[in-house]
């Protein structure tokens, strides 16, 4: 097995016992992208060198450490819209084609205390806003299983450079979706941790009170790894929550006998694809078998977490993205005769499509006249979906539904209309209104390509969701495939 | 309420839409918000909006010195900057 091939979890016992050195990984990472990557394109900035040279630095420091912290000498890729110093950080927009941040966010700094070695910047849809990767302003990242379909969104990249063997694991945001999607449609392991687990600061904001960074991985295990890391208190994000911060792996292998399941008719629906409600209901008979107790139960507000969501994240958009102004960073346009011209035409010219769609949908959901009947409406409604998941969770301890309503579809199939690509994420929204965590598993193929279950969380509970996540990956016999193109 | 409000809207949110974004967004918008506005069906009376019901004390830090971006980082990334500061249009006669 090629070093590329393996998980987080061997490749760093190789490095702690000394039989590989970290050098040896990131090469073998750099070969396998240089042979797929042109066709995958996950990737908006690569850090070859920077990625060698940091190798090196290890292999000649490891020999004098007694304790080798968790991340030793690993590769992760970054989500290009997570603040990396010195590293350009673009968000998949012309309006920071050429932004360089001055500082790391707070997750990259406890990646790099952990020994980690960034590798790359991957692709996403701009300014983390949509569900392809198409919108993406450089260009459109292909699915590893079949490259005329997408590899979702928005972290579509940061899945695909896992799913194809270019990244040990990746991080990733997840707004309405953006980890679960992607992760679903590539075969890997996805989870958007509770509101407040992970601290924000460094991450681009799109939807402050929706957005999560949280890990992209081959096995639950890794995803465990890398919580254990990333999570916990930040005083620079005044919304991370003081909760102890568990070891995630120690969860792993529990007995799961009486734990208590729920199945939400709603996510069921009667036009939902058949081959993937039989398949996550086949995981869930085996998980029944293990000594789980399934229940039916009820979500009945989840019928309008799309309508809430478009209205909530737009309004946090339009407001966070008044800060590209052409002024203290980012694009500015050429030519203009005053400042008002200079602001609507660097914003013209830097936003794509989507962003434009999403802060004028924002700027008019929010102005007078306008927002009782709109924020307002759909803030009581985001409440109404909260109180669904936590009347759920004082009888279940996990809920089971599809990720997505099926699998990844094809490039162009959606892109011209932006309320069937909206419905993509009909399964994962309200997790991130509700502010649950949630994990995505694969469980399966259709067509050869992956059927992802999801598993929700009460908050801070990503113990038990990692825990079930784990007796899915190795009741399912999902195997992830790595193809030559 | 009609078409001419997407300009409306783009004039608040500070961007010029092209000729072609001016062909088609308007469509689009129009669409949307008749998607959204399903939620009046939904009986909210005596619902709290969500920001209400995750209230909390402002947090509290100890008032102490911390690095804070230099001069020469706050511009390293400004389109036009001169002297240590932003440069922008004149805005006053």
């Amino acid at each position: 097995m090629r070093l590329w091939e393996r998980s987080l979890k061997e490749l760093s016992e190789l490095v702690r016992k000394k039989e590989v050195k970290p050098s040896e990984i990131v090469s073998s990472f750099i070969d396998r992208k240089n042979q797929v990557d042109s066709k995958i394109k996950a990737f908006v900035s690569y850090t070859d060198e920077l990625s060698l040279e940091e190798a090196k630095k290890k292999d000649e420091e490891i020999v004098k450490l007694d304790n080798i912290p968790s991340l030793y000498g690993m590769p992760i890729a970054i989500k290009d819209n997570i603040s990396t110093k010195g590293i350009r950080t673009t968000c998949s927009s012309k309006m920071l084609e050429n932004f360089t941040p001055v500082y790391d966010a707070t997750v990259i700094e406890k990646l790099k205390s952990q020994g980690y070695i960034i590798f790359g910047k991957t692709n996403l849809d701009e300014f983390a806003m949509g569900s392809s990767t198409e919108n993406s302003a450089f260009f459109t990242t292909k699915n590893p299983w079949d490259l005329e379909r997408v590899p979702g969104g928005s972290s579509g990249g940061s899945a695909a450079a896992v799913a194809s063997g270019q990244a040990l694991a990746s991080l990733g945001s997840d707004t309405g979706g953006s980890i679960r999607q992607p992760a679903a449609f590539c075969g890997v392991v996805g989870l958007k941790p509770t509101y407040g687990r992970v601290s924000r600061y460094g991450l681009v904001a799109f939807a402050s009170s929706l957005d999560q960074i949280g890990p992209i991985t081959r096995t639950v295990e890794d995803t465990a790894i890398l919580m254990n890391v990333i999570s916990g208190k930040d005083s620079r994000d005044s919304t991370s929550k003081d909760i102890p911060v568990e070891d995630f792996t120690q969860f792993l292998n529990r007995d799961i006998k009486g734990l208590k399941i729920g199945i939400p008719k709603e996510y069921f629906p009667e036009d939902l694809d058949n081959h993937i409600r039989e398949r996550i209901l086949n995981v869930v008979k085996q998980l029944e078998k293990e000594g789980a107790v399934v229940e039916e139960i009820s979500l009945p507000y989840t019928k309008y977490a799309i309508e809430t969501y478009y209205i909530i994240a737009p309004s946090e958009a339009s407001s966070n993205l008044a800060r590209f102004d052409g002024v203290r960073y980012g694009y500015r346009t050429k030519e203009y005769s005053d400042l008002e011209e200079m602001y609507s035409k660097t914003r013209d010219e830097g936003f794509g499509p989507e962003v434009k769609r999403r802060i004028m949908i924002g700027t008019y959901v929010l102005s007078s006249g306008y927002y009782d009947a709109y924020y307002l409406k759909a803030q009581k409604v985001r409440t109404l979906i909260y109180k669904d998941f936590m009347n759920a969770f004082e009888n279940v301890d996990v809920i089971i539904t599809p990720t997505t309503p099926d699998v990844a579809f094809k490039i162009g199939e959606k892109s011209s209309d932006p309320i069937q690509m909206y419905l993509s994420d009909i399964f994962t929204v309200s997790v991130n209104l509700a502010t649950v965590p949630a994990i995505n598993v694969p469980c399966g193929l259709k067509d050869n390509l992956p059927i992802g279950l999801q598993i929700i969380g009460k908050p801070f509970d990503e113990g038990t969701i990692l825990n079930v996540a784990k007796k899915v990956e190795d009741l399912s016999g999902f195997k992830l495939k790595f193809f030559n193109y | 309420m009609d078409e001419r409000i997407v300009f409306t809207v783009a004039n608040l949110a500070k961007l010029k839409l092209s000729k072609e974004e001016a062909k088609v967004l308007p469509k689009q918008f129009m669409d949307i918000v008749g998607f959204i506005e399903n939620l009046r069906e939904v009986n909210t009376e005596s619902i709290p909006p969500f920001y209400e019901l995750i209230v909390e004390e402002t947090p509290y830090r100890e008032d102490v010195v911390i690095q804070s971006l230099s001069n020469e980082e706050a511009l390293k990334n400004a389109p036009q900057s001169d002297g240590g500061f932003f440069v922008v249009p004149r805005v006053v006669g």
